[in-house]
């Protein structure tokens, strides 16, 4: 990992593209602006960590469960 | 829809679904044996757990457009089930941030597709929908993004039943 140190209004920039600016330090707490083109999608980690498990459970599911998928919904209007 | 069954389906019933989901993968299959392009959209960015994907086909597997497969087209495997939002969750009215709405190309935000992710779980009343991070398409643009509703304490997995 590479570690840098920043003061509040200094930037770290990661590739061309991408910049990274301490806006704010209060305590613990750090508040970062980051500057990307669309094309980079910014998180905070753990909100990506669990969006890619999710994500990754969803994936292919069986064709049976597909099927059955297809009976509950839309299907005749009632669900229990 | 005029036929309502209370339990039980018939065994007619099951082959017209069965016949249904059929008849949408081997829609699937003629248009690409026929060397034909399904509408492709494209992602803005890939969704986190599939790095390098952003076009997919979204096809239809009900008769209504309520449940749909969004199929990668570079990795055929790779297929997500989405489903409209309203019938299970009517009350649902995420707010597209303008960020996205940009991204999208956005000129009239009202016409925005909103899909839900479905995990299949083992039996359909197990299965689950991803409410915090919805896709949206915009349908003129043919873009979507996957949407992350941070701070809105949506559930990632919404039981549908």
């Amino acid at each position: 990992m590479l570690v840098l140190t920043r003061r509040t209004g200094e930037s770290v920039m990661v590739g061309d593209d991408v910049v990274i600016t301490v806006l704010e330090v209060r305590g613990d707490v750090v508040r970062l602006g980051i500057r990307a083109p669309r094309s980079v999608p910014v998180h905070r980690e753990e909100v990506f960590l669990e969006l890619r498990a999710a994500n990754q459970e969803a994936a292919s599911p069986s064709e049976d469960a597909v099927q059955a998928l297809s009976r509950l919904i839309g299907g005749d209007g009632e669900k229990g | 829809m005029s036929t309502k069954t209370k339990s039980a389906k018939s065994s007619s019933d099951m082959a017209t679904d069965m016949s249904l989901e059929a008849s949408a993968q081997s829609a699937e299959a003629a248009a690409a044996a026929a060397g034909e392009q399904l509408p492709t959209i494209e992602f803005v960015s890939p969704m986190p757990g599939f790095p390098g994907r952003t076009s997919f086909v979204l096809v239809r597997l009900d008769e209504v457009g309520l449940l749909n497969s969004l199929r990668s087209v570079d990795d055929p495997e790779l297929r997500l089930i989405t489903i409209a939002p309203h019938q299970f969750f009517p009350e649902y009215a995420p707010e597209i941030d303008d960020e996205t709405i940009a991204a999208l190309g956005t000129k009239d935000p009202s016409q925005l597709l909103v899909l839900l992710i479905v995990t299949a779980g083992d039996t359909p009343r197990d299965s689950t929908a991803n409410l915090m991070a919805p896709i949206v398409v915009d349908p003129m643009t043919m873009r979507a993004a996957q949407c992350v509703l941070t701070g809105s304490n949506l559930p990632v997995r919404a039981p549908l039943a």
